[in-house]
């Protein structure tokens, strides 16, 4: 284990925080469906390239230390034998791909040498996740976080926003609780730290985490800033609750510098251009293997060209030229850190803790470069011997005195509280959830010692309750990106729900089209229901 | 339920028979100019059983067909119960339901400064300006500017989805919002012996069991000479077929009828570069 950082020695510590997920996205129904690509994509440009990059600065000893979440629903994807075979089989549909582009741009050099980039990418992507990995990306993250260089952190169970559902006190515990089960499945051991969903935090969740044994959380700027009483140390040092469990308040300037859609790294003109994809431009028969199942474009990941400027002319993309303009970001990250490091040192009398949190498919789905761009940063970061690269832990094992204070209800979408997910698109959503939940604890304070199709009724209840949660469906509707999906599964899970409830009701149901749900929503075999009780089981 | 400091959310569903029981109570008079209402108690630092004492009451009219209502409270730090009723024109009101209790979040510094842990108005401004990445300090007038800056969480999974990209998929013209595009591709194709070896351009290129080939290339503005080679299996004999095909693309653009200077953005389209 890396050791704890001296205060006295080093001026400054930079927590960076990786936070995955993606909803629940698995269809047996269909051969192929669209939607599941959210993940093979985030598969292909995102965790294998992370995984990568982190397994070789392990094994190169570069010494650094990152906090990664995940999200049940992402680690129960990855984990999935179905999924982890659908993935292989879109892997090799988009390498034929790339084997037809190398001979169709044989006239355009700039071309045909990303149509050789992605055919080596893929070709090495198959290879990572089939040899190296045996299809299983959740043991090299847990094997990463036992060589000390990664520390792992939970999540809620389906990335449930907190803050509209604690009219409902018991449905935040589920959430947590379930979170903190399918994490201790996945890598073996109980978390310390959780990653509240979209940083939703109101007071008093700090009380159902510390039940659970969880001893910090991280929460946007704004709720350390404005608690009460007023932050010594604004986000620089995380705060002490009033039970005593951390809070860590996320820093903007670094967040600025890699999310903000105007001046942020990812908009530079060399980095690859997102919203370009072969999958729109080609002819469409050639398109054959890359279209959805009913005929339709889909986003393929081959994108050839450069952000160019704030024009359609845009210019073939050049990943060498990309790579150097991400060390040039990476620099100028830590040098700004560095700045801001020196600079609150002075002014606090002691040793500052800048943390900046991430969405992890950031880096390389929508910012193709950020895996490199993060590798440089840990890289560069070791010859700089003010700063200390830490996790949240690390923080915590500093001991360093800690104000107490309550942070205030806040979240880090867009207005810094809710309205992202509680609009005139998606209002709608809550009375049915609501209703659920009431429906949920009455059944299982009836139903207190459940057997046989009843029990499992009461937990695939459970499931599609928590399924239905998901932000992402009050997030897309918000978005106006895929309005139909996100409304079919909200409307999928609360009839299911439903049906069930009425089942239990008339004590009768159809056991085939019970196993055919189990099936399908088949997420969390660790559930029970009682979770929902009045006193649930401990 | 909150949605920010300034505003909170109401819904409801009211059963016919608890709304038919109250109009029971109201003599006939009173049903005349009978209006929905939301009324909204300020009820900070009072328990959920103390609306008499409630610092504020407003009154929200709503039509009776609402089932929702976003209400503007502009009040942060406050504490809120809701509920909905009926309020005649002589002014009796019937609630007909009532909600959680509601606490808006502050969105301001916090008065109380705790001795063990003294910040001076100076440092606690210059925190929140370095924290927000101005360099310099902030004022209290900045507090709006930080929480409507926020670099939120710009990503999604919705950003998957082929939603995402809608229009900005395909090259438009920008100007008017009509575009035209035009790209060409050439399909080379042939077939020999299945043991023959092929060569296009120098080259190789694979056979399928029944000596058939072809070839799918982008093809730029330009000519372009395309040599196949194909040799015998026994390696005596090879053929040579060369192809030449030369492709020009023009574009022109008529407004209303007129014949139109090319805008650049559109005649860019047609780029012999683009895949």
């Amino acid at each position: 284990m890396p050791t704890i950082p001296e205060p006295s020695r080093t001026s400054y510590g930079l927590a960076l925080i990786l936070h995955a997920h993606l909803p629940y996205v698995r269809h047996p129904e269909h051969e192929d469906f669209l939607e599941e690509r959210w993940l093979f994509e985030a598969i292909t440009e995102s965790y294998l390239p992370l995984l990568e990059r982190l397994n070789r600065l392990c094994d190169e000893r570069v010494p650094f230390r990152l906090t990664i979440s995940f999200t049940p629903t992402l680690l129960a994807m990855l984990s999935d034998p179905l999924l982890q075979g659908r993935y292989l089989k879109y892997l090799e549909g988009l390498i034929e791909f790339t084997q037809r582009e190398i001979q169709r741009t044989r006239w355009q050099p700039a071309f045909q040498r990303l149509a050789l980039f992605y055919h080596h990418r893929l070709t090495q992507a198959r290879q990572l996740y089939e040899e190296s990995y045996h299809r299983d990306l959740i043991r090299p993250f847990g094997q990463m976080s036992r060589r000390g260089c990664v520390e792992l952190m939970a999540s809620c169970a389906t990335h449930g926003f907190l803050p509209l559902m604690d009219v409902q006190p018991v449905a935040v515990y589920a959430q947590i609780r379930v979170g903190l089960q399918a994490f201790e499945r996945a890598f073996g051991h109980r978390p310390s730290g959780i990653w509240l969903p979209e940083c939703g935090y109101a007071p008093g969740y700090e009380a159902l985490l510390e039940a659970q044994g969880i001893r910090y959380f991280v929460t946007d700027a704004h709720a350390i800033l404005f608690g009460s009483p007023r932050p010594r140390f604004g986000v620089y040092a995380p705060i002490q609750c009033p039970n005593g469990v951390l809070a860590f308040g996320r820093d903007l300037a670094s967040s600025k510098n890699v999310w903000s859609a105007q001046e942020g790294y990812p908009g530079h003109v060399d980095y690859r251009e997102f919203y370009r994809d072969a999958g729109y431009e080609l002819e469409q028969d050639y398109l054959r293997s890359c279209l959805s199942t009913d005929g339709m474009r889909a986003s393929t990941g081959i994108k050839y060209y450069r952000i160019t400027g704030k024009t359609e002319d845009k210019q073939p993309y050049d990943p060498d030229r990309a790579l150097e303009q991400a060390a040039v970001h990476a620099e100028e990250f830590l040098t700004q850190r560095q700045k801001q490091g020196i600079s609150l040192n002075r002014r606090l009398a002691r040793m500052p803790i800048i943390v900046s949190p991430f969405d992890a498919e950031l880096f390389g789905h929508w910012w193709f470069e950020g895996p490199d761009w993060l590798e440089l940063v840990i890289r560069k970061a070791q010859h700089d011997s003010g700063l200390s690269l830490m996790t949240l832990s690390d923080c915590e094992a500093m001991k360093q005195p800690l104000q107490a204070m309550q942070p205030c209800m806040s979240s880090w979408g867009s207005g810094g509280y809710h309205e992202v997910w509680l609009n005139g698109s998606n209002d709608w959503i809550y009375r049915h959830l609501h209703k659920m939940v009431e429906r949920m604890r009455q059944l299982a304070d009836v139903h207190s010692r459940a057997e046989g199709w009843q029990a499992r009724a009461l937990n695939q209840m459970a499931r599609e309750l928590l399924l239905a949660q998901s932000s992402d469906w009050a997030f897309i509707l918000k978005a106006q990106t895929h309005t139909t999906y996100a409304y079919q599964r909200i409307h999928q899970h609360v009839a299911q729900f439903t049906r069930l409830y009425e089942c239990l009701q008339a004590n009768r149901v159809d056991e085939s089209w019970l196993a055919t749900i189990e099936a399908k929503d088949n997420l969390f075999p660790f559930l029970d229901y009682r979770i929902y009780a009045s006193s649930p089981p401990a | 339920m909150v949605r920010d400091p300034w505003w909170i959310y109401a819904y409801w569903e009211i059963r016919p028979e608890i709304e038919r029981a109250a109009r029971l109570q109201l003599a006939p008079q009173e049903t005349i100019g009978l209006q929905s209402v939301l009324r909204v108690y300020d009820v900070t630092d009072l328990s959920a059983e103390d609306l008499k004492n409630a610092h504020r009451v407003s009154d929200i009219p709503i039509s009776s067909l609402a089932t929702n209502w976003y209400i503007h409270t502009d009040a942060p730090a406050h504490a809120f119960i809701v509920e909905i009723g009926l309020r005649t024109a002589q002014g009796r009101f019937l609630p007909l339901a009532r909600s959680n209790r509601l606490m808006c979040p502050r969105c301001a510094p916090a008065e109380i400064i705790d001795e063990g842990w003294k910040i001076s108005d100076e440092d606690y401004w210059a925190l929140i300006g370095e924290s927000c990445g101005w360099g310099t300090g902030a004022s209290p007038l900045d507090v709006q500017r930080m929480i409507t800056q926020l670099p939120s969480s710009g990503f999604s999974p919705g950003m998957f989805s082929p939603g995402a990209f809608g229009s900005a998929k395909t090259p438009k013209a920008q100007e008017r919002h009509f575009g035209l595009w035009v790209k060409t591709e050439l399909i080379l194709y042939g077939g020999t012996d299945p043991k023959a070896k092929v060569t296009i351009q120098g080259q190789p290129v694979g056979l399928r069991a029944d000596g058939t080939f072809s070839l799918r290339m982008a093809l730029p503005d330009g000519t372009q000479t395309i040599p196949v080679e194909g040799t015998s299996p026994d390696g005596r004999e090879t053929r040579r077929v060369v192809t030449v095909v030369t492709q020009q693309t023009t574009m022109q653009t008529n407004l209303d009828g007129q014949p139109a200077s090319d805008s650049s953005s559109s005649r860019r389209l047609i780029d012999a570069n683009n895949p």
